[in-house]
């Protein structure tokens, strides 16, 4: 009876620990979507394919989180780069780096194809 | 009486909007901020100056908004400004030289501009800037820098266009660039404080004096071109542009100003090259017909800036060439030549260190020179304006510093250094002034909110 009950424990912990490593879960994930739609979507869109509302006029156009070419080589180190210091049209900006962690976290999980 | 009691309403007022500023850091962005969602940082370095996400916002009309929604209305599009200054010259301005109703020196001015600003989008691809300014020595309401734009994006060779539409009311107040003369620096001055007698005819004469229709073309962030055409503001479909503003420079036909530049972006760094430039005609001073005097105005500029999380350094450089054919005021005996030329040239540089939370501290170096063909008519010896050589000669430097708290407000102290004014070092007016005497020290708090 109580090895039953340790096999349903188990079982259940991996069940959630499973559903935790799926998108949209966790209070950072949120914190880097809000963010994300805050400061980002305007350029790289809602659903991060480079076409937000200020996108037609960039050049050159805002990175595609959802190719492939976007994520090879790709660094957590280049991203956080960009988002500090900014780069060619796009501004720098001034998020902690708990708040750039959680960004990227939200791009990963939510774009990365 | 009266002038305490303006001066405790003023500081009152000055006090509660700062305390209102600094208290809804969080909410109250200007509109352009709450338009995009973005930080006042995304389009300014320090503002006034633009960064290269600012350009593109002004270049699209003033449009781009984190909504797809055609219009802005919740929260609308509304901001205000206020400017408050000290001014202290070295030596006192002698009796009935000051601007009416201020002193010979120690001036404070309160508010020295307020300013009431639609800024953002209209409706989907049209917006503007319109600026109404309440100014201190002017001591009344003005339409200021206004510029109103329709802008739409399209490809051109598998590249960005953009291209648009202005109608503005001062030349180059559409510009994106800081080495242009209504954005350009030292962005601030005092309004109490002597100034150099000649400028030329772009730079900053006609502001809310004509009004002008152009159109203009950036092309993959590379290429822009403009063409606009200024005519008077006095009457006509532009008249509305110069509501508040006394017309007394009277532009005669369609004066056109061309804008030409090439930019590049690398990482971090933008390097630009451009000209701009207009002819124009205009009636001898107190004129409204008969033969008037044409200026024709080519300019070259250069920009550069640097922009990081924590550094940012921009340096801004121009040269104005006018070419000056007094038609008109030669013949009445108001000028001296049939023909001159005036040059102007002016180089900064800016460095700003951003510390977390938009806290910013900076300095600007700054190099100014004007230098023509000498008229005694029209440079003539007057105490403090006038000149003892007929020299429009001027040039020395301007050092200042910043201080941001937070990024809507803006404390600036500049120090002004003559090194000639109108056309000399030592008695320039012929009435014992010196040029160092109007060096200038000027204190001002600049807020946006």
């Amino acid at each position: 009876m109580r090895l039953d009950m340790m096999l349903l424990c188990a079982v259940g912990l991996l069940i959630v620990s499973l559903c935790g490593a799926g998108k949209g879960v966790g209070a950072d994930y949120e914190r880097g979507q809000k963010i994300y739609n805050d400061k980002c979507a305007i350029c790289h869109g809602t659903d991060g394919r480079g076409n937000g509302p200020a996108a037609a006029s960039l050049s050159p156009p805002p990175a595609d989180f959802n190719s492939a070419g976007f994520w090879r080589n790709m660094t957590d180190a280049k991203i956080t780069n960009a988002i500090e210091n900014g780069h060619g049209p796009m501004p720098a900006f001034d998020l902690s780096s708990e708040d750039n962690r959680s960004v990227i976290e939200y791009l990963r999980q939510t774009f990365k194809p | 009486m009266v002038e305490n009691l303006r001066n405790l309403v003023a500081g009152t007022l000055t006090c509660g909007v700062f305390i209102f500023s600094a208290l809804n850091e969080a909410q109250a962005l200007p509109s352009f901020a709450r338009q995009t969602g973005m930080d006042c940082s995304a389009c300014h370095t320090a503002f006034p100056e633009l960064t290269p996400f600012g350009r593109t916002f002004k270049l699209t009309g003033y449009t781009i908004s984190k909504t797809n929604k055609p219009y802005q209305i919740n929260p609308p599009p509304i901001t205000a400004m206020l400017q408050g200054s000290y001014s202290r010259t070295n030596s006192n301005l002698p009796p009935g030289t000051a601007p009416t109703g201020y002193k010979g020196n120690d001036n404070i001015n309160v508010p020295q501009q307020a300013s009431v600003f639609y800024g953002g989008k209209i409706w989907d691809k049209l917006g503007a800037f319109i600026q109404i300014t309440y100014d201190d020595v002017f001591d009344g309401i003005f339409l200021d820098n206004t510029d109103v734009r329709f802008a739409h994006t399209m490809e051109l060779a598998g590249k960005p266009l953009i291209v648009g539409l202005t109608f503005n009311n001062n030349p180059t107040v559409q510009d994106v660039w800081n080495s242009t003369p209504t954005w350009g620096f030292p962005w601030s001055a005092s309004n109490v404080a002597p100034t150099p007698a000649a400028a030329a005819v772009i730079d900053n004469t006609l502001s809310s004096m004509v009004g002008g229709l152009g159109i203009y073309g950036f092309w993959n962030n590379f290429l822009y071109a403009e063409l606009t055409f200024y005519r008077t503001a006095l009457n006509g479909y532009t008249q509305v542009l110069s509501t508040g503003t006394p017309i007394d420079t009277y532009v005669t036909g369609v004066a056109p100003y061309w804008r030409l530049y090439l930019q590049h972006q690398k990482g971090q760094h933008t390097f630009m090259v451009g000209t701009y430039g207009m002819v124009t005609h205009i009636l001898p001073a107190g004129e409204t017909r008969g033969t008037a005097d044409r200026f024709t105005d080519i300019a070259l500029d250069l920009n550069y800036q640097f922009i990081t999380k924590k550094h940012l350094f921009s340096t801004q450089a121009t040269w104005i060439h006018e070419f000056q054919d007094w038609f008109g005021s030669y013949p009445q005996g108001a000028a001296a030549n049939r023909s001159s030329v005036l040059d102007t040239i002016r180089i900064n540089f800016n460095y700003y260190y951003r510390f977390h939370h938009r806290q910013t501290v900076g300095g600007t170096f700054g190099i100014f020179s004007t230098s023509g063909v000498s008229d005694s008519l029209l440079y003539a010896p007057a105490p403090v304006s006038g000149s003892r050589t007929g020299s429009p000669n001027s040039n020395g430097f301007i050092l200042q510093a910043y201080y941001l708290p937070w990024e809507r407000t803006k404390f600036t102290l500049q120090y002004t250094l003559y090194n000639r004014f109108n056309g000399s070092y030592s008695n320039y007016d012929g009435f014992g002034r010196n040029a160092s005497m109007n060096n200038t020290l000027y204190l001002l708090a600049w807020l946006a909110f």
